[in-house]
């Protein structure tokens, strides 16, 4: 076999190319030939490595020097120093607080995480099933479909206590054993890889970087219900995820992990690729199945649920990204060993994408019930350019915003609906005192009028009040009335849509009336936006 | 139709089968190799496929993602999701526009460029982000910044 | 690439395929640390290296990580060598190419240490 003594890992995950991630790897592997150093050097593509802000970046092992910011231009140095002369070239580590850091792991960033789903993101060449099965992928299949029945399998999944990451927490152990336990000759599991939160990646660079991983829990999710065919419902707007999907399933295929008889039983399974084309709708499971039938997005009544009738009619299995992510690490290491991480009642890790105001922006992972203030200033780095921390957004667009007073909070299943506010997929987005709250919810109530699917009455037509009476606020019109009216309005929209857009739909709005009704009160009595962001066209 | 089109709607059509749950995605094989979706493209698949061309309608109407009218030469994304708007998303799509002298969504006069919004490109990281021809992904952007960006194109 | 056929043969494929990620894992039976840093002697150390990394393929020996290291202060003569193994650090001063090669093969392979060339010693 060959070996190579230095793996040179690049990040090639969409934020890091976007950065010029491609221009530094030529250069690198110019440098390389130059040096007659390709037989000793080995460039490996991965996916995001997390500190997405400090790209475009690499680590070099063995001994795991992690290099941020590169330009083309470094790559001679690197080669120089490093690779000939083991020098690390410090003027490109990580540097935070006057401090500088030689590997990930050192990192305050990194110190405060748990890897679980993103385990293998950045890590491992998502385009090489081989590197993917070194880290013991398609084990937990393997062990599954020739050691277990699907109720022992079911069990585990229950034990652990794993919930869905979509959103809503659904156990999915449960899920999985309502779908068993239906009587149909067809079945499907849906990979929902939507992910229509605006500001949130978490789903995206896990596809990116470890694709197979999600293969593999969908193959599981197969034998534990009894499905055959799986699909995955994949955001256009994801090329490159797409690419990566593509190659996994084909390597898959190739390698006999996938398509009839696996590895030598009788169980057989595939999955086939669907792309979204825009309609923030289509995340919700049922508009999801409709469009995956090639039809409008529109969601359709529950019950009946997926599980009993779901695409084509037939029992169907909708699971998230990161949920089937964490499936072969619980066949893997057992239910006990997932509940070391998180709480009680959420166990296990989550991963976010933490953006917006905040010095280390980035995808991170972290146990269940994590405090707020720990993400945002241990491994986010606090507030950029001395301002300071006014609140912190979860859900997207049916979730709502945690303030300053709660930055203690767990970030857990259980803790933040008590706030107002959801778990969501994992986009959480960090404001400073620049951003007006008001302006915040209009923002969040402006997306859901655009994508509500039109369908309902209170979600297509309640949603545009609230907005109108927002824009009223917004430029200095607005009367004590309104905010009542917002409330009263939010909460029949609430209660009378037809799907889970319309049904959180004015959260957004609900929670900053909640923890920032001050603000609005400055917009409506003082005609101020205490942010200075509103334009407030009608001074008092 | 002009025999120029239907090569690249059967190519796709036979990729994926006349199933109507095939639609979607003949529709997206479509666009990516004319630009767009002329009418006469949606009648010969209305046809091919056995649906009708309301149902198409209804769909490609449905999604953002198709489009009906030709477009610009070059496309601009600015990102308007969370973490692009709290970072000032939103003053990048005003310099682009000013620029250009045109609105959001609206194409040049000479047809040359056109400028939308996207709810993020999983960037966020980056933010604010703007994307060209959907595939040139700029992040970390100012107004100055992105007016450079857009002048290069010109 | 082949078909996987049953469980062992995944097994076996993931051995194999691990031996190839040595470099980035933690754990390795064998860590070589070669020094390269003098100006003078990058050559000579240069030469070292890729005798050692010769000797390892000729081997087939995968089960190692190679880091460069910096002098090692006076009392060690460059080129030095020093090899980790067994929970032991072995170091080999003022070192040929063909030395380079006995010292893989006796004392990284085999896990014999060549004791006339030992400088010094130390416990992890
Ligand atoms: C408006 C709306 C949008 C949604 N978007 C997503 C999404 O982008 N990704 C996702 O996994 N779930 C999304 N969901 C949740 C799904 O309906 C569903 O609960 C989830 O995919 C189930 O998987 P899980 O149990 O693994 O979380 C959305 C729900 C609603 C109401
Ligand atoms: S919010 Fe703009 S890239 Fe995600």
């Amino acid at each position: 076999m060959k070996t190579y003594r230095i793996h040179a890992l690049v990040c090639a995950g969409t934020q890091c190319l976007a950065a010029g991630g491609n221009g530094f790897k030529d250069a690198l592997v110019e440098e390389l030939k130059q040096h007659g150093l390709t037989e000793e050097v080995l460039i490996v593509e991965t996916g995001c490595m997390g500190s997405c802000q400090l790209g475009p970046r690499m680590v070099v092992y063995p001994e795991g020097i992690m290099y941020t910011r590169l330009s083309p231009e470094d790559a001679k140095e690197i080669v120089e120093e490093d690779f000939l002369k083991g020098r690390p070239v410090t003027r490109l580590l990580w540097k935070q607080d006057e401090k500088q850091f030689l590997t990930l792991h050192e990192t305050p960033f990194f110190a405060k995480q748990t890897r679980i789903v993103l385990r293998n993101c950045g890590f491992i060449n998502p385009e090489d099933i081989t590197e993917c099965i070194a880290q013991g992928g398609y084990e937990s299949l393997a062990r599954c479909i020739t050691e277990m029945t699907p109720k022992d399998v079911i069990k585990i999944i229950k034990d652990s206590g794993l919930r869905g990451r979509g959103g809503a927490g659904f156990p999915t152990g449960l899920k999985w054993e309502l779908a068993n336990k239906q009587i149909s000759d067809t079945k499907y599991i849906i990979c929902n890889a939507d992910e229509g939160d605006p500001g949130a990646y978490m789903n995206r660079s896990v596809l990116e970087g470890d694709p197979h991983s999600v293969l593999e829990g969908m193959a599981i999710a197969g034998y534990a219900v009894g499905a055959q065919k799986g699909f995955i419902y994949i955001r256009a707007e994801y090329p490159l995820a797409i690419k990566r999907l593509e190659i996994a399933i084909k390597q898959a295929r190739m390698s006999g992990l996938l398509g009839k008889g696996i590895l030598g039983t009788n169980f057989s399974f595939d999955v086939e690729l669907r792309m979204g084309a825009g309609a923030f709708v289509c995340g919700e499971e049922t508009a999801l199945i409709n469009s995956t039938e090639g039809k409008r997005g529109e969601p359709r009544k529950k019950p009946p649920y997926p599980v009993e009738s779901g695409l084509f009619g037939k029992p169907t299995v909708i699971n998230n990204v990161e949920t089937l992510a964490n499936v072969s690490v619980i066949i893997e290491k057992g239910a006990d060993f997932f509940r070391q991480f998180g709480t009680d009642k959420s166990p296990g890790t989550k991963a976010f994408s933490l953006v917006g105001k905040v010095n280390i922006a980035g995808l991170i992972e972290v146990p269940l019930g994590t405090p707020l203030r720990t993400i945002v200033f241990d491994i986010g780095g606090g507030i950029p350019e001395g301002h300071t921390f006014k609140a912190a957004q979860t859900g997207g667009p049916s979730g709502g915003v945690i303030p300053a007073k709660h930055l203690d909070i767990p970030m857990d299943y259980e803790n933040l609906p008590q706030l107002g506010a959801i778990m969501g997929s994992g986009g959480l987005i960090v404001m400073d005192e620049t951003s007006c709250m008001v302006d915040v919810a209009k923002f969040f109530l402006k997306f859901t009028v655009d994508e509500s699917c039109g369908k309902c009455v209170p979600c297509r037509e309640g949603t545009r009040q609230m907005l109108n009476i927002l824009e009223k606020i917004t430029s200095g019109l607005g009367t004590m009335e309104d905010l009542d009216l917002l409330e009263k309005l939010g909460n029949v929209i609430k209660q009378t849509s037809l799907c889970g857009l319309g049904q959180t739909a004015p959260n957004p709005v609900l929670s900053t009336l909640r923890h920032f009704r001050d603000e609005y009160i400055a917009h409506v009595k003082d005609k101020v936006c205490p942010a200075n962001v509103c334009s407030m066209k009608a001074k008092k | 139709m002009e025999s120029e089109k239907i090569p690249a709607v059967d190519k796709e059509i036979r990729k994926w089968g006349t199933k109507h749950e095939s639609l979607i995605q003949v529709l997206h094989g479509t666009q990516e190799s004319l630009g767009y979706l002329p009418e006469e493209v949606l009648t010969y698949i209305a046809k091919k496929m056995n649906v009708s061309l309301s149902k198409i309608y209804g769909v490609v109407t449905f999604y953002n993602f198709f489009k009906l009218t030709k477009d610009a030469e070059h496309v601009i994304t600015t990102c308007l999701g969370t973490a692009c708007y709290v970072k000032g998303g939103e003053a990048i799509l005003n310099a682009l526009c000013n620029r250009l002298d045109i609105k959001p969504n609206e194409i040049t006069k000479d047809g040359r460029f056109t400028v939308r919004t996207v709810r993020c490109v999983g960037c966020c990281g980056f933010a604010p982000v703007m994307v060209v021809d959907g595939k040139d992904i700029h992040g970390k952007l100012t107004p100055e910044t992105a007016i450079d960006i857009l002048e290069k194109y010109m | 690439m082949e078909k996987i056929k049953s469980i062992d043969e995944l097994r076996r494929l993931k051995e194999q395929s691990q031996a190839f990620l040595k470099t980035r894992q933690k754990d390795v039976k064998v860590k070589i640390y070669i020094s390269v840093d003098k100006e003078e002697n990058t050559n000579a150390s240069r030469d070292v290296l890729l005798a050692v990394l010769d000797e390892l393929k000729e081997r087939d020996f995968s089960d190692f990580q190679i880091i460069e290291k910096a002098p090692m202060g006076s009392d060690i003569k460059e080129p030095f060598m020093a090899l980790e193994r067994d929970d032991l650090v072995i170091y080999y001063s003022n070192i040929t190419p063909n030395m380079a090669r006995e010292i893989i093969v006796s004392h990284a392979i085999k896990g014999q240490i060549v004791s006339d060339w030992v400088s010094k010693r130390s416990n992890l």
